[in-house]
């Protein structure tokens, strides 16, 4: 184990001087502001000893010639402290040689006087100013130097006392020794002046005004960096409480990164010391400890501190830092943790808040928009909401459909102006106005001036833009209005389309008394409508009419898609440079002429009952059937259906087939199931009535795969109605 | 009490709509009207429904009254099976229920 002595060996030297390098001053130097004016303040000392040690001179009656040119040396460092251009490092070693002149030379005019050798020592304390080692260790071999060699030329002009004349290196020794003592302490104070100052400086980085501009991530992940470079710690994690209460890592600087999100268990020990009394804490050997938090773990962090994110009181969670290495975390530590976490607290707070504004206005404009479309036979419908890609608050787009008495359809595309809350729920107020309007029975004419006054009353000044169609699927044909909505676009199954611009009139809730109208329109089978609001045709960019072409030739050119289809078609298209509103569109689509005759087959399930009644009640009519003529079939062919269902065995999947046939002014419905019939219960019976009852000829077949219930009835030679004669 | 189913009563829709019915009236109420208007068709598994429905009435001592438009699939269905005369088919609420506040059935 050799190595692994020499290695740990290495490292302990190399801790030890760090250790040294930390306790010695780094001598970095000032900031140049306050460099100068020190500086500054040092040359005008050099300048009155320039002037003060010749008078000194000339009154211990030295000759004027002598003490001038002696003299002389300390307004030449004065000279050369004072020229700008020339560096820090000159300018401040001109001025340690000139203020020690002076001193050497005042001892040296006062005979040697032990008292003038303080002045030395001020000098020393004066040049501590500089926070450099430059002029500090010139000081210090000034002395020395001068002591000595003076001291053996001239040793009057150093020493007053006999043992000084007589060995002047040993007392230039004890001088240089003593000034050595006096810079040691001022090397002290100064040490800890940079210290202060550095921990100054580590404040103002974790606490600068400016970061609370920064998005909440990257302030998070900034404030880490900071603190882990100005604590030298190796993690440094936030952790916040989520809506279950528990610690949940995010943001971390040191683990993987992975772990954000990541929660962290209960049992955490300092995660649960902060979270029980809201201090501080701080745990030196976490070997002792429960650790779970996975940063922590994952990179064996010996000692931890931390403290809680609290804004007005309320824990928000909290912010640590780990060492690997052992360390004890101070009071000072803790402070710089408390002071980042101020900072952090309340962005946190704020994004949250702003989050959660957001969030409702979001919920409640979705809550409005409907889950499923109703499924009614005959017509498929597709969907979309886009919102905006930068946009921060829910916008005003709807869209409503609904089914309504007689087989026929409500849809609704709507755009509230404004954003946020207060647009969602006027679109909410609207969206039920007019659903209770429809299914009172008001044609679109006259639910908008309704929908126009409840706007008014429920919310002064806001407005909404809004299309009213319904589609009336026996009948094929849509009657719509407008209230200063986009037109919908019309495509046939062959491809032609065009804008209804017909229906229109005023904005619900404007202010201005309003007029309405309604228009019709023919929907032929395999027809599309296409509603949607102006983000889809409208942009900065884009002239209206361009988006309008955009839309005619995209749907016309893909009138064979089916709703879905055409629907997520229209969305992909929208060129991303225009996306700068939210975007709703609806694709209603009639399904396709169902020919004279007609193979279904469906779920032996109770519900395919209905789904039965309405493809035949649409063939029907489709085929031209008298309405009581239809109802007898539909209601004939239900009950078969129901047989179909109750006799269903086996298979869960199984089904049955329908086949329905129109020739020669006969209707003939084929509906076979999978099982055999057994003897029929009373009601069952009763099935059997009606469909004898309502239909001219019922038979039914007991086949080895199947029973088949054959039913037959004239209904004339039958005159198609509907748009598609 | 007046309950207006607005989807078809079929083999699907009939049980929960007899509980629907029976939950909604409360025991101290003379009667109940279901109003059949908005409904567009009565298969037979409704019939039994509303044989049904009537005599679990009676047992708590209360009567069913049918609105039921005069044309339509429905009547032609409950007229088939002669429903009128287990209880009485009206044509509007307010002919139901002055009917059941009358106590009067022609049943």
């Amino acid at each position: 184990m050799v190595g692994g002595v020499s290695v740990s060996g290495g490292a302990a030297s190399a801790r030890l001087a760090g250790r040294l390098r930390d306790a010695v001053p780094h001598g970095r130097g000032l900031p140049a502001e306050d460099w100068d004016r020190r500086h500054r303040g040092l040359v005008v000392i050099v300048w009155i000893h320039a002037l003060a040690v010749p008078v000194f001179g000339l009154a211990q009656g030295y000759p004027v010639a002598h003490t001038l040119a002696e003299s002389s040396v300390v307004a030449v460092a004065g000279v050369v402290a004072g020229i700008r251009r020339l560096g820090h490092n000159p300018r401040s070693a001109a001025v340690s040689i000139g203020l020690l002149s002076a001193s050497a030379l005042l001892v040296h005019f006062s005979g040697g006087y032990i008292e003038f050798h303080f002045h030395f020592f001020v000098m020393i304390a004066l040049l501590s100013l500089y926070q450099h080692w430059l002029p500090f260790l010139l000081a210090i071999a000034y002395v020395g130097i001068h002591h000595g060699v003076g001291g053996a030329v001239d040793p009057s002009a150093v020493y007053n006392h006999a043992d000084g004349a007589a060995h002047p290196w040993k007392w230039a020794g004890i001088h240089a020794g003593f000034v050595l003592a006096a810079a040691t302490a001022n090397v002290f104070a100064w040490r800890y002046f940079e210290q202060e100052q550095a921990r100054r400086r580590d404040l103002l980085r974790v606490t600068e005004a400016a970061l609370s501009r920064l998005p909440l991530p990257e302030l998070l992940d900034e404030v880490l960096r900071r603190i882990s470079d100005v604590l030298k710690s190796d993690t440094a994690t936030i952790s916040l409480f989520d809506e279950h209460g528990r610690l949940v890592i995010e943001a971390t600087r040191g683990g993987a990164p992975g772990e954000k999100g990541a929660i962290l268990p209960p049992d955490d020990a300092i995660a649960m010391r902060i979270a029980q009394t809201g201090q501080p804490a701080v745990i030196e050997d976490a070997r002792a400890e429960i650790v779970t938090n996975p940063v922590h773990r994952e990179r064996a962090v010996r000692s931890l501190a931390g403290v809680p994110l609290l804004v007005a009181g309320e824990r928000l969670g909290m912010l640590d830092v780990g060492t690997v290495e052992r360390r004890r975390f101070g009071a000072s530590d803790l402070t710089l943790l408390e002071l980042a976490a101020e900072r952090i607290a309340p962005a946190i707070e704020r994004a949250r808040l702003h989050e959660r504004d957001h969030r409702i206005a979001d919920i409640l404009q979705r809550s409005l928009l409907p889950k499923s479309l109703p499924a009614l036979e005959g017509v498929s419908l597709a969907f979309r909401y886009e919102p905006a890609g930068e946009s921060i608050e829910a916008g005003g787009d709807w869209y409503d459909a609904f089914a309504l008495p007689g087989g026929r359809l409500g849809l609704v595309m709507g755009d509230v102006v404004g954003r946020g809350t207060e647009a969602a729920s006027l679109m909410g107020q609207l969206r039920t106005g007019l659903r209770a309007y429809a299914m009172e029975g008001h044609s679109p004419a006259e639910i908008l001036p309704r929908l126009s006054n409840l706007a008014r009353e429920l919310d002064r000044g806001n407005m909404a833009t809004l299309l009213y169609v319904e589609v009336d699927l026996e009948r094929g044909a849509a009657r719509y209005a407008s209230a200063g909505h986009l037109p919908p676009l019309l495509v046939s199954p062959g491809g032609e389309a065009r804008y209804l611009w017909e229906g229109r009139g005023t904005p619900v809730g404007s202010p201005i008394e309003g007029t309405w109208s309604e228009a019709e329109t023919p929907l032929e089978p395999g027809a599309t409508l296409v509603l949607y609001t102006d983000g889809l045709v409208e942009s900065r960019i884009e002239p209206i009419d361009d988006g309008f072409q955009r839309l005619e030739e995209l749907a016309g050119d893909n009138a064979a898609l089916d709703a879905e289809g055409l629907c997520q078609l229209v969305i992909d298209r929208i060129p991303t440079s225009t996306i700068g509103d939210d975007v709703a569109l609806m694709v209603v689509k009639l399904a396709p002429e169902l020919g004279p005759e007609m193979r279904l087959e469906y779920p032996a399930v109770p519900e395919s009952a209905a789904r039965v009644r309405h493809t035949l009640e649409r063939w029907l009519a489709e085929r031209g059937t008298a309405i009581e003529a239809r109802q007898d079939i539909v209601l004939a062919a239900s009950e078969a259906a129901a047989n179909a269902v109750e006799h269903a065995y086996g298979p869960a999947d199984a089904t049955f087939r329908l086949v329905a046939r129109h020739s020669d002014g006969e209707i003939e419905l084929a509906i076979t199931d999978s099982g055999s019939w057994r003897p029929p219960r009373d009601d069952e019976g009763r099935g059997l009535v009606f469909m004898n009852a309502l239909m001219d000829a019922v038979q039914v077949d007991p086949g080895p795969a199947g029973t088949t219930v054959l039913m037959r009835k004239r209904v004339g030679a039958g005159t198609r109605v509907g748009p598609s004669s | 009490m007046v309950v207006a189913p607005r989807e078809d009563i079929d083999i699907a829709t009939a049980d929960a709509l007899a509980e629907c019915v029976l939950e909604a009236v409360p025991n101290s109420s003379p009667g109940a009207v279901l109003d059949l208007t908005g409904v567009r068709y009565v298969d037979s598994a409704g019939i039994r429904m509303l044989f049904g429905l009537t005599e679990r009435l009676r047992r708590r001592r209360q009567r069913l009254r049918l609105v039921v438009p005069d044309d339509g699939a429905v009547r032609r269905v409950l007229d088939i099976v002669g429903f009128s005369a287990t209880a009485p088919l009206d044509l509007s609420v307010e002919a139901a229920v002055s009917g059941i506040s009358a106590g009067g059935t022609r049943g």
